[in-house]
């Protein structure tokens, strides 16, 4: 038959319980690097980001928020998360002349970037009907089966995102399944001529790799004039 | 005297003898055309965007954009106002079950907090352009995107038929209201979200995953049950 405990036993147990905890708040509380300074200036930072991203979700307007520390990309709108993807990999690019490389300019990165646009876009094709050209009376044909979106917007291998600024978020798929030599050279040349530009204006570029799937559900999903907001990212 | 001059040296360059070479235009063109690609080819090398990956979660240094001085800092301010922030981040997002809706994709999300209740195919707008004919009115199908909210819900709803119902079937605008209104097509509820825009079912599931529809949403009819259980007047609906 099992012992009852008693009470200075249950004292105990809860001591040691609220011990635990406080050792365990102490911990959490301590997270810092040690240097006030420098958790200072980590805590500014994030204060600062989370100030935009107030901003942002006090607006109208689709946002994207590339959160470096979590490996996520969502797709935003008045603080609700629409869609997210997980980032498998995240650069950061700069443009490059020659052998000269173009420092990025400070800030960057913590600030709201508006009026992204998608490149290559993504266009409707609208059917057009005047109404003079249909027949009352005319015999009931079998509908047409639309196309899937899928079927409509096919996903180039890789795409952007351009803002106004001059940045660009550029969306790779996962692995190499997709590459080609052709693309590959296409891409050199694009990159080529996008470098000048980007020289002249400082413009970051950053690359993310994501699944093939939530790269294509994207390039169909991404709203127009949709906004960026980078976080956890140095610049 | 023998004057006749003696033939050039073949091998050897004799010592004290000037040796001219003729260069002729189209090698300095050569020159150029070869130094030019050369310098593209150098030039191409190294243009371009170099990268570097971002460091993995918790190595990255942060920004050191605002100069904060050691000696002032106020750490527990700074966590106070993190954690405010937070707050207000907290209070945006819908405390009960709300709708999202993928147009493009033609998927509804129905979710409370970050979890999702349910994942369905529906029908958004076709992007379909009506001209009613000369100086006539021109309707484009497209869903809105945007916030929006549940404004009314309706079971058993009737569809009353908007003008370009009529015009698309080439059929006269008709002058009595009740000539309107059909039963039936709209499914078992329909939610209203504003600007004539609903979200109902459909007699055509099969076209569920395409955008066919003149604008609303069109669900299929279980799912359409399970969204006019979990959602009230005032459920927040975002189409994206």
């Amino acid at each position: 038959m099992g012992r009852r405990s008693t009470s200075s036993e249950r004292r105990r147990a809860g001591l040691a319980l609220l011990l635990l905890a406080a050792v365990g708040v102490t911990g959490i509380a301590s997270v810092d690097t040690g240097d006030p300074a420098a958790e200072a200036r980590r805590l500014a930072a994030a204060n600062e980001s989370l100030r935009e991203e107030l901003r942002l979700a006090g607006s109208e307007t689709f946002y994207l928020l590339l959160d470096a520390e979590s490996r996520t990309l969502r797709l935003m709108l008045a603080g609700v998360t629409l869609q997210e993807y997980a980032v498998s990999r995240i650069e950061v690019g700069a443009p490059r002349l020659g052998f000269l490389e173009r420092g990025l300019p400070a800030g960057w990165a913590g600030r709201i970037h508006d009026a992204g646009r998608l490149v290559p876009e993504r266009e409707r094709d609208r059917l057009v009907i005047n109404a003079e050209e249909i027949e009352a009376d005319a015999e009931e044909q079998e509908p047409q089966i639309p196309a899937t979106p899928e079927e409509l917007y096919p996903r180039p291998y890789r795409y952007f995102v351009r803002f106004a600024g001059g940045l660009a978020l550029e969306i790779r798929p996962e692995g190499d399944g997709e590459w080609s030599p052709a693309r590959g050279l296409r891409a050199r040349a694009a990159d080529l001529a996008a470098a000048v530009p980007g020289f002249l204006r400082a413009a970051p570029r950053i690359r993310i790799t994501l699944a093939g799937e939530d790269a294509s559900r994207l390039y169909r999903a991404m709203p127009p004039d949709t906004r960026l907001l980078v976080r956890g990212i140095a610049g | 005297m023998n004057t006749t001059p003696m033939p050039p040296q073949r091998r050897g360059w004799p010592v004290g003898v000037q040796v001219r070479v003729r260069v002729r235009p189209w090698n300095t063109r050569r020159v150029y055309v070869i130094g030019g690609l050369l310098a593209l080819a150098l030039l191409g090398a190294g243009s371009g965007f170099r990268y570097r990956p971002v460091e993995a979660p918790g190595s990255s240094s942060p920004p050191p954009r605002q100069d904060v001085a050691a000696a002032s800092v106020d750490l527990r301010s700074l966590r106070a106002e993190q954690r405010e922030l937070q707050r207000k981040l907290d209070r945006k997002r819908p405390r009960g079950s709300y709708i999202v809706i993928d147009q493009t994709n033609n998927r509804l999300l129905l979710k409370r907090g970050d979890e999702t209740l349910l994942e369905a195919p529906c029908s958004s707008g076709s992007g379909m352009v009506l001209h009613e004919g000369e100086n006539g009115r021109t309707w484009v199908f497209d869903t809105p995107r945007g916030e929006f909210r549940v404004l009314q819900r309706k079971t058993s709803p009737a569809w009353r038929k908007p003008d370009w119902a009529f015009v698309e079937e080439g059929k006269p605008i008709p002058k009595d209201p009740a000539e309107r209104i059909e039963y039936g097509v709209l499914g078992e509820y329909a939610l209203h979200f504003g600007d004539g825009y609903l979200i109902h079912g459909t007699l055509y599931e099969r076209l569920l995953g395409r955008s066919v529809s003149h604008g609303c949403i069109r669900l299929g009819r279980d799912d359409l049950r399970t969204v006019w259980r979990e959602t009230r007047l005032g459920t927040p609906i975002y189409i994206f």
